[in-house]
């Protein structure tokens, strides 16, 4: 099967009512996929972060869909990050079948990929792995011989090394709305 | 002894809001959850309220008003129904770039979510048709999001905001006072040309020798047009329209080459096929435009002077993208461009009109095809000379659309409105209702099919209640013309769902009050549009036409311009 490539686009959005459905909408409307999408407060009240990646195989079209989603009123600043030197971190925990005898194995494999064992059962255990979103599958690939039993991921969140536009300068924070 | 401190609705708020906007006209229809803000209008007297027969028609007239005017447009609708007939209108004028602001009643916010009576998501499904939408949870902030809605709309590229008041916070009771109108998204000014960009464009204008300027509708809506003319003039390169950049300049201008696109002029065409430079001014490339995209003018180098940024590089790649407003773009392009005669070029656009001027069938036999049915082209022609190119011509969708584009010699600045982009049937009298109120002491022309003309025909109620003064030149050929010519060209001439039965257009005229006649020959033509321009107040002018009639040349949808169509 042909595998697109992921893109992963990094935006500062309001945080106001509907904003994740509009940002949506358009990329449904473009028909893409997204495969993770990451929303959180900022350090500046009131704007949150937003992380997506999605999968499509028209590059030149990507360029366009950038411009589009920073057209979004509530939207002040969208950057594509795929290719950026940028952190990328996402979180996954991995339910995994462990029999008493098998414990030391999953904590060996698990310290060795650093991450660590959270929660342990009699038939099981489950390891918190942090990443890069594409190193994450060689990560889980290295638990299959145990047998997984469940997958939870968080999708990639991102943040630049040095400083961040979240393009403050283009929007005005509310003040008190009652009249003096 | 206690102080009463002096109070205001959430309703009156809303409309001391619009007044504050400047807006005169709302087009609407009055409902369950929208009646409190109607309550409200007699207080506000500058509001004057016009009833249409369709909330559809609402969203037209605001937008005959916006384009005639360059203001924003209101509509309003009740919830629910009231709301989603809106739609359409609200698209098209997302599609269209055209300023309005459409005012929806919704039901009680204790109730929204739980399927009330009458109550629509219409927030969830505005979202993709509008530049912004809001629903109003709280009274106080009744007069920012007013003032941001008008701005927004009429800001950067124009187009459409909703607001939706639901009916408790109209209905609420807030002291009055000095309210917080903080525009909290300013739209970001666009950088203009650089002087390395400058340089570029002079470097590219300087090589050309086939250079083409188009003018979109961004010359009209930045009201670039003095501007534009003079960097055309200056540099002495022809130019081409697009459907809404018709009568930016006029048609009758010597470097004109009239209409691009899918029915434009063949010498326009040939010429942007063979041209190596196209300079667009304010436009998108759509698809009608362009045709294929991939053999979409080959060897043209591109410069996009475009505002809005999502435009650039969408379908045609530029070689010089240069986002900024038009008029400081132009001024100082005008400044570098050389002044050159383009002789050849020139020869070559008039070599390829001569050609269409012999084949085209409204100049043989006086425009009638086999010397009996009336040709649309003659008739949009003889109209366009009777009024010397200078009245407001509002057109419909179909091949009537494009007669009138092609056939109406446009002499004045902004006379020509349709439906563009989402191509939307009905559209032409509600509209037209609009541009009237804007320019009550101007002559506007509707120009419709028999098709469209159903589609928003109540509205001869609300022409009749106010008396405006259209001159509705119906274009009758029985048919659902634009795609019968297409079953006729692509479909092995099986003509499946376009004959209309129709009714006497003249006695329905009649019922309503307003004068007209039938037109089934040649030489009655010229009279009948005479009676029309002569007669105080509406007047339907039902042609028969050709059924059998095809606009063109045609360039068929996803083709290359080599493969325009020039004879039947």
């Amino acid at each position: 099967m042909k595998r697109n490539k992921l893109h992963t686009i990094l935006a500062f959005a309001h945080n106001q009512p509907g904003v994740l459905y509009k940002l949506l909408s358009l990329i449904r409307k473009k028909r893409y996929n997204v495969e993770t999408i990451t929303v959180g407060h900022t350090h500046v009240a009131g704007i949150s972060r937003m992380t997506i990646s999605f999968s499509h195989d028209e590059g030149n079209k990507f360029e366009q869909v950038v411009k589009q989603i920073e057209k979004i009123t509530e939207i002040p600043k969208t950057e594509d990050v795929t290719d950026a030197n940028v952190i990328n971190r996402e979180l996954v925990l991995l339910k995994v079948r462990a029999t008493p005898q098998d414990r030391v194995h999953v904590t060996a494999t698990a310290q060795i990929l650093d991450g660590k064992v959270i929660h342990v059962a009699p038939a099981h255990m489950i390891v918190e792995i942090a990443g890069r979103q594409e190193n994450v599958e060689s990560t889980i690939r290295m638990f299959e011989e145990f047998g997984i039993l469940g997958i939870a991921r968080t999708g990639a969140t991102v943040m630049h090394r040095e400083d961040e536009d979240m393009g403050l300068d283009r929007i005005v924070l509310p003040r008190g709305k009652k009249p003096q | 002894m206690t102080i009463r401190k002096k109070t205001i609705t959430g309703a009156e708020l809303m409309c001391r809001s619009l007044v504050k906007e400047g807006v005169t006209y709302l087009f609407g229809y009055t409902g369950g959850a929208i009646m409190p803000v109607y309550d409200a209008f007699p207080k506000y007297p500058r509001l004057k309220h016009v009833m249409v027969r369709h909330e559809q028609a609402a969203a037209f007239a605001a937008q005959g008003m916006a384009r005639a005017t360059g203001r924003v447009g209101v509509c309003i609708a009740t919830s629910g129904p009231g709301a989603t007939n809106l739609m359409t209108g609200i698209a098209d004028a997302h599609m269209d770039s055209i300023p309005i602001v459409a005012i929806t009643g919704q039901v009680a916010t204790a109730v929204i979510g739980t399927d009330a009576f009458q109550e629509s998501d219409i927030i969830g499904m505005l979202v993709p048709v509008t530049k912004q939408s809001y629903i109003l949870d709280d009274p106080y902030e009744i007069p920012r999001i007013v003032r941001e809605a008008f701005y927004l709309a009429n800001t950067g590229r124009k187009g459409p905001v909703n607001i939706d008041l639901p009916k408790d916070i109209s209905n609420a009771v807030v002291p009055d006072g000095d309210f917080d109108t903080t525009i909290r998204y300013p739209v970001p000014a666009p950088p203009g040309i650089g002087s390395d960009q400058l340089a570029h464009a002079k470097k590219l204008m300087a090589g050309a020798k086939r250079p083409i300027v188009f003018v979109g509708h961004g010359v009209i809506q930045s009201g670039a047009q003095a501007e534009v003319r003079r960097f055309i003039e200056r540099s002495r390169m022809p130019f081409s329209f697009t459907l809404h950049g018709i009568s930016a300049l006029p048609a009758d201008h010597p470097q004109c080459l009239g209409m691009m696109g899918m029915h434009g002029t063949v010498e326009a065409n040939r010429a942007i096929d063979h041209a190596d430079l196209i300079i667009a001014l304010g436009m998108r490339f759509d698809d009608r435009v362009t045709g294929k995209l991939d053999e979409y003018a080959k060897n043209a180098s591109v410069i996009h002077v475009e505002q809005d940024p999502s435009e650039i590089n969408k379908n045609v790649r530029a070689t010089l993208a240069v986002y900024s407003d038009l008029k400081p773009a132009v001024v100082e392009m005008a400044k570098v461009v050389e002044s050159k005669p383009y002789k050849e070029w020139y020869e070559f656009a008039a070599e390829n009109h001569r050609e269409w001027e012999r084949m085209d069938p409204v100049n043989r036999e006086n425009g009638r095809r086999d010397g009996k049915r009336l040709l649309m082209g003659s008739v949009i022609r003889k109209l366009s000379e009777l009024t010397d190119g200078k009245d407001n011509v509002v057109a419909d969708v179909g091949q009537h659309q494009m007669f009138a584009a092609r056939y109406y010699r446009f002499r004045r600045f902004n006379t020509w409105f349709n439906s563009g982009g989402l191509g939307s049937m009905g559209f032409s009298v509600p509209a037209a209702m609009g541009v009237k109120f804007a320019r009550p002491s101007e002559r506007v022309w509707v120009v419709v099919g028999d098709g469209s003309f159903q589609m928003n025909i109540q509205e001869l109620g609300t022409i009749m209640e106010q008396k405006i003064d259209l001159k509705i030149v119906l274009l009758n050929n029985n048919f659902l013309g634009m795609v019968r010519q297409w079953q006729d060209l692509f479909h092995g001439s099986r003509f499946v769902g376009t004959p209309v039965m129709n009714p006497d257009f003249i006695a329905l005229a009649g019922a309503y009050g307003i004068a007209g006649e039938r037109v089934k020959e040649g030489k009655a033509l010229v009279p009948a549009l005479k009676r029309a321009m002569k007669h105080k107040g509406a007047y339907l002018l039902e042609i028969v036409t050709d059924m059998e009639e095809m606009i063109l040349p045609m360039i068929p949808a996803g083709s290359r311009f080599s493969d325009m169509k020039v004879t039947r």
